[in-house]
């Protein structure tokens, strides 16, 4: 009897350390949610010149589920981002907390935002552009197909829209100053270029 | 000898069912702009792709432009792409580290510069005067610098 109640009581306490031990994402068109100790950082207008999210799960089991499933048994860093449109508004909105659930309009000046148990980013469209970089051993599947990892990987994919004109200006050393612009071809289709694009 | 037969029986359908999950993709229409840094051992499968293995290290720079079976019209024409890329990327150790840290006052490892116009706007674009001074000086430059270029801003 004292052995079965201790069996249970280490199940339930190492269920509810997993949480704590892992890192869990659920990716979907226009929210990512994140479950574990993770660092998040987003800059958006009028700081930024794009909409763009970055996460650093801290623990290094990862599992992703949603629109990219993976298991990522190392460490995994992934940035996301979508144009800037003129006369269009697509604010990023950073919510954390289970039981009470605060939210913000995250910007660069709020550097690192630390997410203890959980957190989630509302960014209303699946991101364009995607930077992400794993170190470790990684399994994942999804619609832009299928991956095993063990190594270093580090990917970054664009995907345009139709009919649409881009400025894009990234690095990698300073993302929150990412450029990520986008004017879509209308009857008053009119090219904007400045003198140095990524200046 | 029946255990070897289980174990290579064992390791029969893990590969089979590897292949199989490798080839359970989608094929999707849309243009993607990829760019890959690699180091290690890679399985991997692009949508519509057939798998590839990768042993070691790899770079590259991908464009993926579909190609539909309609006439273009006034307002879509996802056959023209008009762009202008650069990719610096200076992958080390130091980066990988950074890439774990999350530290940011390093070297670049990566930077993408690109002007990209797709659809009926790149058609559109072309014909613009801004839009082929700014190629003719970017040609005109590169010819110039050659490889030195070290940032593409």
């Amino acid at each position: 009897m004292t052995t079965s109640a201790l069996h249970l009581f280490c199940g339930f306490t190492a269920l509810c350390l997993l949480p704590l031990t892992s890192g869990c994402i659920w990716r979907t068109s226009d929210t990512d949610h994140f479950w574990g100790p993770t660092f998040i950082r987003a800059n958006q207008p009028p700081q930024g010149k794009a909409y763009l999210w970055e996460e650093h799960p801290l623990i290094p089991l990862v599992l992703e589920g949603g629109g990219h499933m993976a298991l990522t048994i190392g460490f995994l860093r992934h940035l996301a981002a979508n144009p800037v449109e003129r006369n269009k508004q697509a604010p990023l909105q950073w919510c954390s907390g289970l039981l009470s659930t605060s939210c913000s309009t995250p910007s660069a000046s709020d550097g690192w935002l630390w997410s203890f148990l959980y957190s989630r980013i509302t960014h209303h469209s699946p991101p364009e552009f995607n930077d992400r970089s794993v170190s470790g051993v990684s399994f994942g599947a999804g619609s832009n197909g299928h991956h095993a990892i063990l190594g270093y990987s580090s990917d970054t994919r664009h995907k345009p829209q139709d009919n649409a004109y881009y400025i894009f200006c990234y690095s990698r050393n300073i993302p929150l100053q990412t450029r990520f612009e986008i004017t879509r071809h209308t009857t008053e289709f009119n090219i904007f270029l400045g003198q140095e694009v990524c200046q | 000898m029946m255990q070897l037969w289980r174990k290579l029986k064992t390791l029969h359908y893990s590969l089979f069912i590897l292949v199989v999950l490798v080839s359970l993709s989608g094929c999707n229409n849309y243009l993607v702009f990829t760019t890959a840094t690699k180091f290690g051992l890679e399985v991997y499968q692009e949508a519509g792709q057939p798998p590839k293995m990768l042993m070691g290290y790899k770079r590259a720079e991908i464009a993926i432009i579909p190609a539909t079976h309609t006439n273009a019209d006034e307002t879509k024409d996802t056959y023209s792409v008009l762009g202008d890329f650069c990719v610096h990327a200076n992958p080390s150790l130091r980066a990988w580290w950074d890439g774990i840290t999350g530290g940011s006052d390093i070297a670049d490892s990566l930077q993408i510069r690109s002007l990209f116009v797709t659809g009926y706007a790149a058609q559109k674009a072309a014909s613009d005067k801004d839009i082929q001074t700014f190629f003719t000086k970017a040609v005109k430059e590169r010819t110039s610098s050659g490889s030195s270029e070290k940032h593409c801003f």
